[in-house]
């Protein structure tokens, strides 16, 4: 398999719309370029290496089936794929595991913040995950594992206010304001990262 | 609700933390808004990036053969239902080789020409065979005239039948594809459906499973549901039946209620013509020790707090 890659939005729309056609290696292509950060996001929801297979497997046939339904106004294409996997990831824990597993999820998911702040320079990261990383080291610690906690945790805002014993109030200013701070920090670079910004 | 309150809401969406009711309502709101409409792309990019933070892992070698075979036999499936279209390539194909035949003629009549040039000296040379000679070539230049003139026929009548087959192949293979596509739909409805059956049954089953009636107020006195929920997994199923027809703009809401707080939004519903409604709902996490449920009227799109008038209620003490 070619190594992980990251391609361009114009690049990305293309390969999508070349799939949508039935062009079998425009998927694999998609595929081959993303399926390691897929399968890393599935990873690191689910838990299970055999719950992130299976779903991997049903994002990508989604991809296959639905390459069409991808609308440019919502968000890069790359988002798109994230979103599919994020959600079908989110639909199987709250499927399959109980709440005391829910809870195991949240406590990784926030030592899992703790790794995230100490592994900048761990050999596998892209250029673009540096940077992001950076911007995240530079968010108020509370608000950064809010963050975190809630894209990885699955969890409602309810539920991370309860998880984690703070007022509901408190929880969504922190994560509006460390959302605010990531776009304030991530603006110039992302306007290299993403063309047509 | 304000403008500015739900673009306040818009991190919250991207980051996929907010509740149905409030989600239900942005996504109202979003269908009216551009600039709303512009900054939830920007958030959801920007959530997506999050995905950065993941090291990347490389899925078993065998998934990815396991995907391309999957959808190679659904493309060869798709194919051999479209057999008529690979007819009609290997059609194009022949028609695209007919420029020789076609050819032939222009040569023809170059050398018609020759060949009349020819007869013009033999005619010099030849003058007792002549007049046989004018009288065989000008029916040789008829002959092959008429023989071009019935090609061209030919062909106009074959490029005419191919592009009416092409019409009609377009025609089956959109139809085709629209019941390929309604077919992905149903399969997919079929395996929602299959998924809330199973958490309906696992929800019955559940060891810790409660069962609450509510009863319906003075506004609704023929109204009666029940809910069961199980507090371990906060899921919640209510059935409920010969509620009257919500309003237009109206619909109803369920509520979780614990004593000395307020009132915590559940999902928004309307009812079939009969009055009847099964709707799955997932408890907030803060509602462990709730012991009322009750069901108001509301505006379509759900409320925060409640406003209506309630419709239902009961009490699991």
């Amino acid at each position: 398999m070619s190594p992980e890659r990251e391609l361009s939005d114009a690049r990305e729309v293309a390969l999508l719309r070349a799939v949508a056609g039935g062009d079998q290696k425009a998927f694999a292509q998609l595929y081959d370029a993303y399926s390691s950060i897929l399968f890393g996001l599935l990873l690191r929801i689910l838990h299970s290496r055999p719950e992130a297979e299976d779903v991997l497997q049903e994002v990508f046939l989604q991809v296959w089936q639905q390459a069409s339904n991808y609308k440019a106004e919502r968000g890069r294409p790359f988002t798109w794929l994230v979103t599919l996997a994020r959600s079908r990831a989110i639909d199987r824990l709250r499927l399959n595991e109980s709440r005391e597993r829910t809870a195991n999820v949240v406590a990784t998911s926030v030592d899992a913040t703790d790794e995230a702040a100490d592994a900048v320079e761990e050999t596998f990261r892209s250029e673009q995950s540096d940077i992001v990383r950076r911007a995240l080291e530079a968010i108020p610690e509370d608000q950064r594992r809010t963050l975190l906690l809630a894209y990885f945790g699955g969890l409602t805002q309810t539920e991370i206010a309860d998880e984690l014993r703070e007022p509901l109030g408190t929880i969504k200013t922190r994560m509006r304001s460390g959302m605010r701070k990531l776009r304030e920090l991530l603006s110039e670079k992302a306007r290299d990262m993403l063309p047509g910004m | 609700m304000e403008h500015e309150v739900y673009k306040e809401m818009l991190a919250l969406d991207a980051l996929g933390v907010l509740e149905e009711a409030d989600k239900n309502a942005l996504a109202e709101h979003l269908r009216t808004c551009a600039e709303c409409r512009g900054e939830a792309r920007e958030m959801r990019d920007l959530a997506g990036m999050l995905v950065h933070t993941v090291a990347p892992v490389a899925p078993p070698v065998a998934l990815r053969a396991r995907l391309l075979e999957t959808i190679t036999s659904a493309e060869a499936a798709t194919e051999r239902n479209q057999r008529p279209a690979l007819t009609h390539d290997s059609a194009k194909r022949s028609f695209e080789s007919a420029p020789d035949p076609r050819g032939e003629p222009a040569e023809d009549e170059t050398r018609t020409g020759g060949g009349a040039s020819a007869s013009s000296k033999v005619l010099s040379f030849e003058s007792g065979r002549e007049g046989r000679k004018v009288v065989l070539s000008r029916s040789a230049f008829a002959f092959g005239a008429i023989a071009a003139s019935l090609v061209v026929v030919a062909l106009a009548a074959t490029l005419f039948t191919l592009w009416t087959r092409n019409n009609q192949l377009r025609q089956e293979l959109a139809q085709a594809s629209a019941r390929a596509e309604e077919l992905s739909r149903r399969t997919t409805e079929a395996q929602t459906e299959l998924v809330r059956e199973r958490e309906t049954r696992e929800l019955l089953t559940a060891p810790e499973m409660n069962l609450t009636v509510l009863a319906g107020t003075e506004a609704a006195p023929r109204a009666q549901a029940t809910i069961v929920y199980d507090r371990r997994t906060g899921r919640a199923l209510l059935l409920a039946d010969e509620l009257p027809p919500a309003p237009a703009g109206k619909a109803y809401q369920l509520w979780f209620i614990e004593a000395g707080r307020p009132p915590m939004p559940g999902k928004v519903f309307t009812t079939d013509a009969a009055g009847h409604v099964m709707m799955r709902d997932q408890m907030p996490a803060e509602a462990a020790r709730v012991t009322v449920f009750a069901v108001t009227l509301e505006p379509a799109q759900g409320v925060a707090a409640p406003t209506g008038d309630k419709i239902l209620l009961g009490n699991d003490s």
